[in-house]
């Protein structure tokens, strides 16, 4: 049960246009039951439309989007029955009050949890009366993650959702996550930019470049095989460098943490060198 | 059905409120006005019948008469417009304002099936349309039958009483919410559906106009009644063979002098075709129907638009 897929992606490939470059590159991905994956990458790196895919808001252009085995496009009906979806910039419907926000989530998906989107939206102190237009941005998010909470999906697909939030409202938002996960076997997928929140909350990390994966690993294995060359002697693969916030430059090798001349590299450093090689690799491929 | 009934109203609870209870005021005032006309004819006949020998007397009487018939005229032009503008306005601003304001990306998330969410989302803003529409009808066939003193309405009425207005409704309010969705922007939703249904009005009545000229038959003239289709062609019957001629034919056969005396000449009877009065709810069940299958290939254009539309 445990090595049960919930979102598979199989050659998936996406453009919008034939004027426009590929937005995703035949991936093909296979995320487990269980835990929060981050989905890292740059701008325009295909994240969005990724998740969008999984939620059958995109057709592919070619291969599938698969949600418990299900397609996602071609069935989207019985797929969506095991996704919760929590969009970039949520909107809530401004002339409706949070209570009625969790009335039509309740008409829509007879599983839905009423009493306990209730509970957590107490807990956050969101006021069950208030108008969708009368909360913050914080508060229309946590709103969004109690729907998609509360909707008991297998799978929950969080978009950026914590770009807007200030500190004290993300770390709310990634214990209701993590909480629910813990608690209740969901299995989450979290784009973000934000490396603190990932290490926090995330096992599993996925990073994006340019519409393909450059990287799929646990947290733990990201860890453990990249490190920090301490000098120029390294013989290591080098994964990319980037410029320090003292000036200095780092270059993020594939290593053992222990490996001689070398440190071991934090999960920030991990993927902003993955970060780096994909925008280097992006740039030279427009340049050709 | 009860919940959706109140989200329906939560989502448009202005609109809705402004609109409907503008076409539940008309109705009523409708129903007002044909509970006083009566008296008021009966009012200026008894007056003049006592003041035979001075009109002015009764000019009182007289104004709040034509008051009344002018005010039942208005009611039932209003009547017969308001399918058009409920369904435009309300209909077309009903998906697109979902897409255009990306309240659509929650709603489609959240309901597994987007074809379920869009009947819950429309069928109760539809319901409430005819209802109220339903209601506006039968005043207006109320106010209409009052000011015409006949016992039924007919082709001189069309599509501005009874049922046919709430068919009308549905049909232009379920073409409002296929562009709406299909276009995703409020405004321009709502100035194509009108244009749509500007082009559908006409051609609506070409249709109607072409039926009534292709089943019109000769009838004496002078037996046309109220109810009655507008005459599309006149001729004059040979009275001892039966034969139709035209009326050109006749005018270059007799050349009679420009003296009309109001009295069908000698021999012949002037004969108009129109379609009787008496198969008027064929035409107006005709009308429903061809509306009623507008209705449903619109539904299934928003059913299909729906399935492949990308939110924002």
């Amino acid at each position: 049960m445990a090595d049960e897929l919930v979102l598979q992606a199989e050659e998936l490939a996406k453009r919008y246009s034939r004027r426009r470059a590929w937005a995703l590159r035949e991936i093909d991905l296979a995320i487990p039951r269980g835990g929060i994956t981050a989905l890292v990458g740059p701008n325009a790196a295909g994240k969005s439309t990724l998740i969008r895919s999984w939620i059958g808001f995109e057709k592919p252009t070619r291969g599938r989007a698969l949600v418990c085995g299900v397609d996602a496009w071609n069935h989207r009906t019985r797929a969506l029955e095991h996704v919760g979806y929590v969009s970039q910039s949520p909107t809530l419907y401004d002339t409706l009050s949070v209570a009625d926000h969790l009335l039509m989530a309740q008409r829509a998906r007879a599983s839905f949890d009423r009493p306990g989107a209730e509970r957590r939206l107490d807990e956050l102190a969101v006021p069950l009366a208030a108008m969708g237009n009368e909360l913050s941005g914080g508060q229309q998010a946590q709103v969004a993650l109690a729907l998609a909470l509360s909707s008991r999906a297998d799978v929950l697909l969080l978009d950026e959702p914590l770009a807007s939030l200030d500190p004290l409202a993300r770390r709310e938002f990634l214990y209701l996550l993590t909480d629910a996960v813990r608690t209740e076997g969901t299995t989450a997928l979290l784009s973000s930019h934000i490396v603190t929140d990932i290490e926090q909350a995330c096992d599993h990390l996925i990073v994006l470049g340019v519409g393909r994966v450059v990287l799929d690993l646990s947290v733990d294995e990201a860890l453990a095989t990249h490190a920090v060359a301490l000098d120029d002697t390294s013989t290591a693969p080098i994964v990319g460098g980037f410029r320090d916030t003292d000036g200095s430059r780092l270059t993020v090798v594939t290593a053992p943490a222990d490996a001689p001349n070398h440190r071991p590299a934090t999960l920030e450093e991990v993927m902003l060198a993955h970060l780096a090689a994909t925008r280097a690799t992006s740039l030279s491929e427009r340049a050709a | 059905m009860r919940a959706d009934l109140y989200l329906a109203w939560r989502h448009q609870a202005s609109e809705l409120a402004m609109l409907i209870g503008s076409c539940l005021a008309i109705a009523a005032l409708a129903v007002i006005c044909a509970l006083l006309i009566e008296p008021a004819t009966d009012a200026v006949q008894a007056c003049l019948r006592e003041n035979s020998s001075s009109f002015d007397a009764c000019k009182a009487e007289t104004d709040f008469a034509s008051l009344l018939a002018g005010g039942a005229g208005l009611l039932v032009a209003l009547t017969g417009a308001a399918p058009f503008f409920l369904g435009v306005v309300l209909g077309a601003p009903l998906m697109a304002r979902e897409i255009e304001l990306g309240t659509a990306s929650l709603a489609w998330s959240l309901n597994p099936s987007r074809v379920m969410w869009l009947v819950r989302r429309v069928l109760p803003v539809a319901a409430l349309v005819v209802v109220a529409l339903l209601i506006m009808g039968q005043a207006s066939e109320a106010v209409a039958l009052a000011a015409s003193q006949e016992s039924a309405l007919g082709f001189q009425s069309l599509g501005t009483h009874g049922p046919l207005v709430a068919v009308r409704g549905l049909a232009v309010l379920t073409i409002g919410v296929g562009i709406g969705l299909f276009i995703g922007r409020q405004l321009p939703a709502v100035l194509l559906t009108g244009a749509v249904i500007g082009v559908l009005y006409i051609g609506l009545t070409l249709g109607r106009d072409a039926l009534i000229r292709a089943e019109a038959v000769p009838i004496p003239a002078r037996e046309q009644t109220f109810l009655d289709s507008w005459p599309v062609d006149n001729a004059y019957r040979d009275d001892d063979t039966g034969e139709m001629i035209s009326m050109d034919d006749w005018y270059a056969q007799n050349q009679p002098d420009d003296s009309w005396t109001g009295e069908d000449p000698p021999g012949v009877t002037m004969m108009s075709y129109f379609v009787p009065g008496e198969r008027y709810p064929e035409f107006v069940a005709r009308e429903a129907g061809a509306l009623a299958i507008v209705t449903v290939l619109a539904g299934l254009l928003a059913v299909g638009v729906i399935r492949s539309r990308r939110p924002l």
